[in-house]
């Protein structure tokens, strides 16, 4: 009988081994169309990937334009005056033209256009004035710290000579600055009114006296002809540099005592450290990728995998860019380990053609050959009782945060990218036979990409403890963007959310 | 090789008339792998169909350190796997047919009965044991890696095969009777 079977086998390999035949015409149409289909699919995908790389791109760039721009208002607005706006080095030359009995002597320091702080400027009209009334005059910001907010915010101050349209003395103060100056004087303020946000500078007098004008925003200078009083007409309409002050609206004004920290940040002049610890709940997508023979697939490794403690630690750096953007960048490190359930492992040639027993992971694929069984033949198998596969990533991160609370808690969105190496991925193993146990560890798995990008979205509450130091948590979701394995068995994007702690100090 | 290895790069860059010629010079060998692992004709274009949808999308994959055909050709019987899977609600065989087993000489079978008829006697086994006959006695595999595959047991892979090869026995024995009275 046994004879006989054996004797159907060989018949039927004999019979069809070599069997061919010529299917129908439209098995070729179909594999046509499903392949048009497919390269639609991934022509879609190709460019829904390139439109994300653009947007952010995008992104950055006008990021990039707009931090290179408030630096270069910064140094002019906030009393580091390295260089003026054109309209100013036109008024410096105005100034310089003039006769020098309408200078006074208050144009030292002030040189071909080019302003320091402490540098004054005269309005040609104030010279009979007393005191320092009688000089426009650009402070650096000092240190108010024994102040109340208000004075706390006046950073700047800029006083000056005569108002041009009714010759009464004027001063252009921040609002701190007041108190110091000449009651008898009528004062106005020009502040922009940015709740008109429509891109043109409108300008209104906000009288003496409100207390809601916070900081200069940055002063600007613009000529002005004017006619000397008393001369009445015998000498020319005389040219003048008027400062204007952009005031932060009341709107916005700055509260409390994080006056510091907030204009500092505004001006885009601060930095911030954090160090955080985020704990991780890890998790993946999974998709079947090699084609071939192995047993395991998507589906069955999803569920004999299971994540274990994951987390990620790290040192980021915040640079401010405006009121409610500041970008962020730094170092992480994520662990990620997985164990996978007991199961049978079969031998076979491994990329050199060596057989081994093969194992297959969500994060690639590694070969073992234990002490017990050294001469494997392709198909033996042996039982892994256990294994935990480690990996390992150093990321690059760079995030753009939106701020949408400015209190003294303090909440911001926050959406980035991050470029991650990697830097472990090793693979512990227990296997035994009927006989014998043994622990092998593979320490580079295979199929295994050596950078992945990731996405990030996430949520920053910060609350300061002291003047410089504040505590921040972030609940943050990351995303893989391209899948960590490569030619491995399955196609894996790891996904994590994790409660980043951290602290933050003002530097 | 290097011709092969040529037109595989074109079809990975989408190259049309490149696939096509790729399609004509393999489909027949490979309608031949699927008509055994299918009930019928209309089965195995499907498998055919789906085969080399997967032979393009993953031709990147190939790594030329292999017989490519060797390669379509297991992309072929994953597939037939995969179809057979999809529809795994098995009939439980068995062929009652009170037919008794007489031996015969391979020569004799050959000669009386065709090779279309030889397939389909393999066609006409019940799915699993379809299964398991074409990957134990054409793909040389184990009983356990078959039982792997199609996530059986080991004792069944090797019942499947012993019951596939006695209906043969049987249907091989009355398709020579049959033949006999001609």
């Amino acid at each position: 009988m046994d004879e006989d079977l054996q004797n159907i086998e060989d018949l039927f390999r004999a019979s069809l081994l070599d069997h061919v035949e010529t299917p129908s015409k439209t098995v070729w149409e179909s594999v046509e169309k499903r392949l048009d289909d497919a390269s639609f699919v991934q022509l879609q995908n190709k460019y829904k990937r390139l439109r994300i790389i653009s947007a952010l791109l995008l992104l950055l760039l006008v990021i990039s334009i707009y931090e290179i721009r408030n630096n270069e208002r910064g140094k002019k607005g906030s009393g580091n005056f390295s260089e003026l706006p054109a309209t100013t080095k036109m008024s410096a030359k105005i100034l310089e033209n003039l006769p020098s009995s309408m200078r006074g002597d208050s144009l030292r320091g002030f040189d071909s256009g080019r302003m320091q702080p402490n540098d004054q400027i005269m309005t040609p009209a104030a010279q009979s004035l007393p005191g320092d009334a009688r000089m426009g005059q650009v402070y650096a910001a000092g240190n108010f710290q024994d102040r109340s907010p208000q004075q706390k915010a006046a950073r700047i101050h800029v006083h000056a000579g005569e108002d041009v349209f009714s010759h009464q003395p004027t001063h252009y103060a921040s609002n701190g600055f007041k108190s110091a100056a000449s009651a008898s004087m009528h004062s106005y303020i020009e502040a922009a009114d940015a709740r008109k946000n429509d891109g043109n500078a409108r300008y209104k007098p906000i009288e003496r006296g409100d207390d809601n004008i916070s900081y200069v925003e940055k002063i600007d200078f613009a000529r002005q002809d004017v006619l000397p009083a008393g001369y009445g007409t015998l000498f020319n309409v005389i040219p003048i540099a008027r400062p204007v002050l952009h005031l932060q609206p009341s709107k916005t004004a700055i509260p409390g005592n994080n006056l510091d920290v907030l204009y500092k940040n505004r001006r885009g002049g601060g930095l911030l450290i954090t160090v955080f610890f985020s704990p991780d709940f890890a998790w993946y997508r999974l998709q079947d990728d090699e084609v071939g023979s192995q047993p395991d697939n998507a589906n069955r490794l999803e569920k004999e995998e299971k994540h274990q403690f994951s987390a990620t630690y790290g040192v980021l750096l915040d640079k401010s860019l405006s009121g409610h953007w500041s970008i962020q960048s730094g170092v992480t490190v994520a662990n990620t380990n997985i164990t996978l359930e007991p199961k049978i492992i079969y031998a076979q040639p491994d990329n050199a053609g060596n057989v081994k027993y093969r194992v297959n992971t969500s994060s690639g694929y590694g070969y073992i050959l234990p002490t017990f069984s050294p001469n494997p033949v392709s198909g033996d198998s042996l039982y892994m009782y256990s294994s935990v596969h480690s990996l390992q990533y150093i990321g690059i991160p760079v995030v753009i945060s939106y701020g949408i609370l400015n209190s003294r808690l303090s909440i911001s969105l926050r959406q980035g990218i991050s470029v991650n190496f990697l830097t472990k991925a090793a693979l512990d193993v227990n296997v035994e036979n009927s006989t014998d146990r043994a622990t092998e560890t593979v320490n580079n798995l295979h199929g295994i990409r050596e950078i992945y990008f990731s996405g990030m979205t996430g949520m920053n509450l910060a609350y300061p403890i002291t003047k410089k130091i504040a505590a921040t948590l972030t609940p943050v979701f990351r995303y893989a963007l391209n899948s960590i394995d490569r030619n491995a068995t399955v196609k894996s994007y790891p996904m994590t959310f994790g409660a980043v702690a951290g602290l933050r100090l003002r530097l | 090789m290097e011709k092969t290895k040529q037109l595989i790069q074109r079809c990975i860059h989408g190259d049309r008339n490149s696939q096509r010629n790729l399609y004509e010079a393999y489909h027949v060998k490979m309608f031949g792998i699927c008509l055994r692992y299918a009930k019928n004709r209309e089965e195995a274009e499907d498998i055919l169909q789906e085969g080399f949808v997967q032979v393009f999308k993953s031709l990147h994959q190939f790594k030329y350190n292999g017989s490519f055909e060797g390669w379509v050709r297991k992309i072929m019987v994953n597939c037939s796997i995969q179809h057979y899977r999809s529809k795994i609600r098995m009939y439980p065989v068995v062929d009652q047919e009170e037919i008794a087993a007489e031996p015969f000489v391979n020569e004799q079978v050959t000669a009386k009965i065709q090779k279309k008829e030889i397939l389909n006697l393999v066609q006409n086994l019940p799915p699993a044991y379809r299964m398991v006959f074409n990957l134990y006695v054409f793909e040389g595999l184990k009983h356990r890696e078959i039982a792997e595959l199609l996530g059986v047991s080991e004792g069944t892979s090797k019942s499947n095969l012993f019951d596939a090869k006695l209906l043969l026995q049987k249907a091989v024995t009355n398709s020579l009777k049959i033949a006999s009275n001609y």
